[in-house]
């Protein structure tokens, strides 16, 4: 006897919720990565007024997101080229992930650490968790999605007899670098094209399950913008316990990401979790990036199989980390990252072309 | 198959490269608690550190050879003197051009790896809190793997080394619960800053819109039962408190910076009034004539910038009669806690030294960091008036 | 002479048949009796000690050796066995087969076969009467509350034991057998119209494709079922409790009982059945969310705590109060040993005892705890082989252990234990946190026989929100998710 339809459809509107909340994850751990990353060092304190325009442009992403899973099935070589470039950009937002990864636990947790030694720890994890299938990550960080809002408010609490000084002046640096600091944000949105892909537990349903309706667009919208907004809310708590004086003095990229508990003497067990949260946060971001990399690439080239294309995702994660750790460090992931909304702006312009129901 | 061999090999390599993690065990370490830094000749600095021994018998031994050096010669790093402590403590001490040199040749002679996770307090002489070299000294500390941002930063006349020597467990066994509860109980009673902790230190040194405090204290050269007619108990430097007392230091009082210098001091009452005017007072009874108040502050403090450049204090205070006779009248204890205030904001722009936080009022007024960076804060602030509005009611 | 596969009208052949099958007259258990049953002769084939020998001498031999001579004379060959079926025997459980393997596995598990001069068919017949331990109280699942009953070896007893307490006319026994050459005879159970049929079906499926000479365990039949024999966490539920395995039915799973094993399967199965016990029910709602409370907090300081310790004593020494710094410092100072190896010896220390007191019998299982832990453990750490702290923190972690409640999860957790023990010792809390990631991603895209493993908490689903902590009893009103949907849902 066939399933009840409407259990069916229940079953499907989880899948997308759990996609949308990944999506709205890891844009907000983006936010809050390269408002420390790029931002801060343009507008200085300032950056939280930046990040604001994440918003929108997370929320222009989730609606051809969600356009381009609407849209029928096409397989020209046009679609396939633009599933290629939604998978290399993915992957940037990967090696992003992992070079955030690598800055924040060098600089926190293990300061006396080999950065290769870390790096290929987490690299270990994401193949991991990409090779369970991009289920397994959806499903954490749909369950783990109360993690940044937790970190906000763990955040808050250590920060409640702190002075807003750090917030003052408002506009920072003002002016030009400010507008720079924008532009740079924008590139914080990318994780959201994680939704013109379907959720992977789709492919091995059946054909009623594929047949069923998307969510309309305020059901993306609403997760990705929440998500971002975190990030908003995350960076604005690093503005206040950071003064200006100190992130121009700040070289290294990992002590703006530290978020600093005001707590009492030995008390570190506060700041060690929120630390821990930001590594995991920034961990889901690289995992479920790494995830989606392989599905665009299976779809772009189907003849590859899945294996084949999850570990050319691996090997050129690997590729990545390897380069940066002999050229410079993971500087030049830094510098790309604001880089990657000319991509999603690409992707999202032409959203229709990346069509996945069945016509 | 496949995956399972792919999973035993990741397994062996990340088990392999173990090494590279960075651990460490715990008896490799040589935990910190007190650290003093002195001026020595030739520009150099003498380190002194009460760490950890791990046994609890006493640590014998004691060893002064100073290497010889000629006129003129950049002074060599010294040898080191091993002095023995009370039991389960040993002190240690280096002289070299820089704080940090100093501790890695503490770490290559102990043999151990210098770990500051546990620092209490960092005492440093007056003599060179009164130079530029203090935040280049405090920020080479907190960049050390692992520092306590929450020491405390302590600063004294004495020699910082023969400092943190009598610094002993009186009560207790344990140095560090006796550290911790001696600074809560004085932040409890108001002689000593709220924002002596190193981190804060170092970044109010850094900010432009606040300045730094720091513990002031001193060697309990003299116990005196002498009362100076007229003046608070409190109302004294380290030193010189009129009691007995089998402890060999004093902390009271506060040391003030301007930004990176230490320009001037305040007594252990006039700590408790900065204090109050920083709306960090946790001190609830106090002692004015002869009867004793419960304090409670009803509204938070404010500060003002007034219209007129004026530096403003405002506080409501509540005062509960608890024990004595009371002499004074609720205007008169007001016009007292008045005047004490105006005391304290004057010595302290005399010090260069904006304390209370009045530059985070000012920036405020800016919006970008250019406008802000051209007022010049710090000249700006020595040349405004102060005032202070003290509302009490006795209950 | 070759494999007959259904039996022929030849009685004298079709014994023939079954002797050489059952390796007569080497074979001494088996017991074969002819005798003539009104107009045509027939014999009786059974194991001795499997069958009750009194039914049979009362129910089939004298029934059928009553009979008149001329009865059954104008009876066709080929309905002989029905005419004994109907006139002669009295025995309720009786079907007539004609394959040879079917009836041979019915007299080996305990049922007699009926043949007749003539017929090309046996009448086989429920006439078990072999020894079986009697109900006792479950010695794995202990309750406060509840019922103290638990499933013993027969099948049949336990489906009885089931029945009790499901009396619904929905509740469905299909026969399936498990293994190749040595059948296991397993019965899945499930309400017809309450689990799904496809998941029924799929079972069945998975138990019946076992090419495996034999599967004798529920717990070998459990490993057929499952979908991923590689991870750590078990993917169906075992439980010794009839209770138990009745909610499971109402949840809409499929519980599947096996020959000669004491414990019910019921898939599929979420991780977090593995953390409930069956007294959550029968006590009020607070006290249960208390308890199950304290067993997730057994279970996390079983899985971490040794990991977190030798994180922070090697890694993260600021996490430590100053006192309690010191206190560890003097004595580690003395012990000789790295603390990752003094961490993995205690731990194996500790299994080793719990090993050693399972096997050892009878009283010296409760000497050998006494003696290991108190004598060993003082002893070593007064001679400095290991440090108090470690011991407490092993102790402490094998305190939580004991706290699941599902044994086959507490042992996948030692396992999961010693990774994050190996975690915190190679990369602290970095380390750990990562590995933890990765072990909850792989949780996460478990299945059970097709339903994730970590539903209804990821991905969200529409059911009964006794997932975590337990709610009181008018406010569950959904089914579990992968029932079928009732009219109220």
């Amino acid at each position: 006897m066939p399933e009840d339809q409407r259990t069916i459809e229940n079953r499907v509107r989880a899948s997308w919720r759990v996609r949308a909340c990944t999506a709205g994850l890891c844009t907000g751990a983006q936010v809050f990565l390269l408002g420390t990353g790029a931002a801060m060092p343009l507008a200085l304190n300032g950056a939280w007024i930046a990040s604001l325009c994440a918003l929108p442009a997370a929320a222009l992403v989730a609606l051809c997101g969600r356009r381009a899973c609407a849209a029928p099935r096409r397989d020209g070589p046009l679609s396939r080229a633009l599933f290629l470039l939604l998978g290399a950009t993915l992957l940037l937002c990967a090696v992003f992930a992992l070079a955030s990864l690598v800055n924040l636990a060098g600089e926190t947790l293990l300061v006396q650490a080999r950065a290769a030694w870390i790096a290929a720890y987490a690299l270990a994890a994401c193949a991991l968790c990409a090779c369970f299938g991009g289920a397994g990550v959806g499903r954490l960080c749909f369950s783990l999605r109360w993690m940044m809002p937790l970190l906000l408010g763990l955040a808050a609490l250590t920060q409640r007899e702190a002075r807003i000084e750090g917030l003052f002046p408002l506009l920072g640096t003002g002016g030009r670098p400010l507008l720079a600091a924008c532009a740079c944000m924008l590139g914080a949105s990318a994780p959201a094209l994680l939704l013109m892909l379907p959720p992977p537990e789709l492919r091995e349903a059946g054909e009623a399950a594929r047949a069923c309706p998307v969510p309309g667009a305020g059901f993306f919208v609403v997760r990705v913008l929440a998500g971002a907004a975190v990030g908003v809310l995350l960076l604005f708590a690093a503005s206040v316990c950071i003064t200006y004086e100190a992130i121009e003095a700040s070289g290294e990229w990992g002590v703006r990401l530290h978020i600093v508990a005001d707590t009492q003497a030995h008390e570190g067990v506060t700041q060690t979790l929120l630390t821990v949260l930001e590594l995991t946060a920034t961990e889901l971001l690289a995992a479920a990036t790494l995830s989606a990399a392989e599905q665009a690439i299976v779809r772009a080239l189907p003849a590859a199989g899945r294996h084949r294309a999850g570990l050319a995702a691996l090997v050129l994660l690997l590729a990545a980390a390897l380069s940066a750790m002999t050229v410079n460090g993971f500087v030049w992931a830094l510098y790309a990252a604001p880089l990657l909304f000319a991509p999603a702006l690409v992707l999202a312009l032409c959203h229709g072309r990346l069509g996945d129901r069945a016509p | 198959m496949r995956r399972i061999a792919l999973f035993a090999a990741l397994l062996a390599c990340l088990t392999l490269l173990g090494g590279c993690g960075g651990g460490q065990e715990i008896e490799s370490c040589l935990f910190v608690l007190a650290m003093a830094v002195d001026p020595a000749e030739n520009g150099n600095l003498t380190v002194t550190v009460k760490a950890l021994s791990g046994t609890q018998e006493a640590v014998g031994g004691a060893s002064d050879e100073t290497a010889p050096q000629e006129d003129g010669e950049q002074a060599q790093p010294a040898a080191r003197t091993l002095e023995t402590p009370e039991p389960g403590y040993i002190v240690l001490s280096a002289t070299a051009p820089s704080c940090l040199r100093a501790l890695s040749l503490l770490s290559a002679t102990t043999p151990r790896t210098v770990n500051l996770s546990q620092l209490q307090e960092i005492v440093i002489s007056r003599t060179l809190a009164e130079t530029d070299a203090t935040l280049s000294i405090l920020k080479e500390i907190y960049a050390m793997y692992r520092a306590n941002g929450e020491a405390i930063v302590v600063v004294t006349p004495d020699d910082a080394g023969d400092f943190i020597r009598r610094q002993r467990a009186i009560l207790g066994v344990r140095l560090s619960k006796y550290l911790e509860v001696l600074f809560d109980h004085f932040s409890q009673i108001d002689t000593i800053p709220p924002d002596a902790q190193l981190a804060a230190v170092i970044s109010a040194m850094e900010s432009s819109v606040t300045d730094a405090t720091a513990v002031y204290a001193a060697g309990n050269a003299f116990d005196s039962t002498l009362l100076l007619s007229g003046a608070a108990d409190l109302d004294r430097l380290p030193g010189h408190l009129p009691r007995t007392s089998p402890a060999e230091n004093e902390y009271l009082g506060t040391a003030l910076f301007s930004g990176a210098r230490m320009t001037g001091t305040l007594t252990g009452e006039e700590t408790g009034i900065l204090c109050l005017m920083m709306g960090r007072a946790q001190r609830r009874s106090a002692f004015i004539g002869n009867a004793q108040y419960a304090v409670s502050l009803p509204t938070r403090v404010k500060r003002t910038l007034e219209a007129d450049g004026a530096l403003g204090v405002r506080v409501h205070m509540n005062l509960t009669h608890v024990a004595g006779v009371r002499e004074n009248a609720q205007a008169d204890i007001a016009a007292q806690i008045e005047r004490a205030c105006v005391d304290v904001l004057l010595k302290l722009r005399a010090a260069s030294c904006d304390a209370v936080g009045f530059g985070r009022l000012a920036i405020r007024r800016h919006l970008t960091i250019a406008d802000w960076e051209a007022q010049n804060w710090a000249q700006d602030y020595e040349g405004r008036p102060v005032r202070a509005a003290v509302h009490v009611k006795v209950l | 002479m070759e494999d007959a596969v259904t039996l022929t009208p030849s009685l004298a052949r079709n014994l023939a048949v079954l002797s050489a099958r059952l390796h007569v007259p080497q074979n001494a258990d088996v017991l074969i009796r002819r005798f003539q049953s009104g107009a045509f002769a027939s014999a009786v084939v059974a194991i001795d000690g499997m069958v009750n020998s009194q039914r049979i001498d009362e129910n089939i031999l004298k029934p059928c050796m009553d009979l008149p001579r001329s009865a059954g004379a104008d009876v066709a060959g080929a309905a002989r066995a029905a005419f004994l079926m109907e006139n002669a025997v009295s025995v309720i459980a009786a079907k007539r087969k004609d394959n040879v393997d079917e009836i041979l596995s019915d007299v080996l598990g305990g049922q007699c076969a009926l043949l007749c001069e003539g017929c090309a068919q046996a009448v086989v017949m429920d006439v078990r009467g072999y020894d079986k331990r009697t109900i006792g109280k479950p010695e794995v699942e202990h309750v406060v509350l509840g019922p103290h009953e638990s499933f013993s070896e027969s099948l049949r007893t336990n489906i009885t034991l089931l029945r009790r307490i499901v009396q619904r006319e929905e509740l469905v026994t299909q026969f399936v057998s498990a293994g190749g050459k040595m059948k296991t005879r397993c019965a899945l159970l499930y309400l017809r119209g309450t689990a799904q049929e496809a998941m029924v079906e799929k079972l069945r499926a998975r138990i019946e494709s076992c090419d495996y000479d034999f599967a004798l365990t529920s717990g070998e039949v459990e490993q057929l079922i499952e979908d991923s024999p590689l991870s750590l966490i078990p993917s169906a539920i075992r439980t010794e409790r009839p209770d138990r395995a009745a909610s499971f039915l109402a949840e809409g799973q499929v519980v599947v009982l096996t020959e000669g094993s004491p414990a019910a399967i019921g898939a599929p199965a979420t991780i977090f059945h593995h953390l409930h016990t069956s007294d959550d029910a029968s006590m009020r709602w607070q006290y249960s969310t208390y308890l199950r409370v304290i067993r997730l907090i057994g279970m996390l300081i079983h899985v971490f705590l040794p990991g977190l310790s030798l994180a922070v004593l090697r890694f993260h020494q600021e996490l430590l109060s100053p006192m309690l710094l010191t206190s560890v410092y003097e004595t580690s100072s003395r012990v000789p040993i790295p603390v990752y190896l003094e961490a993995l010896l205690m731990t194996l220390a500790f299994d080793l005892i719990n090993e050693a007191g399972l096997r050892a019998p009878g009283a010296m299982g409760n000497a050998l705890g006494i003696v290991s832990g108190l004598i060993l453990g003082q002893s070593a750490v007064s001679a400095d082989i290991v440090s108090p702290l470690l011991l407490i923190v092993v102790a402490a972690s094998g305190l939580g252990g004991f706290c699941v409640p599902s044994y086959a999860l507490s042992i996948g957790l030692k396992i999961v234990q010693l990774l994050f023990l190996t975690a915190g010792a190679l990369g602290g809390l970095y380390a750990m946190s990562l590995l933890l990631i990765a072990l909850l991603c792989a949780m996460c895209a478990m299945q059970s026989t097709g339903s994730p493993l970590c539903a209804p908490l990821t991905p969200p689903r529409r059911a009964n929100r006794d997932f975590l902590l337990r709610l009181p009893m008018r406010y569950q009103k959904a089914r579990a998710f992968f029932a079928r949907r009732s009219k109220d849902d």
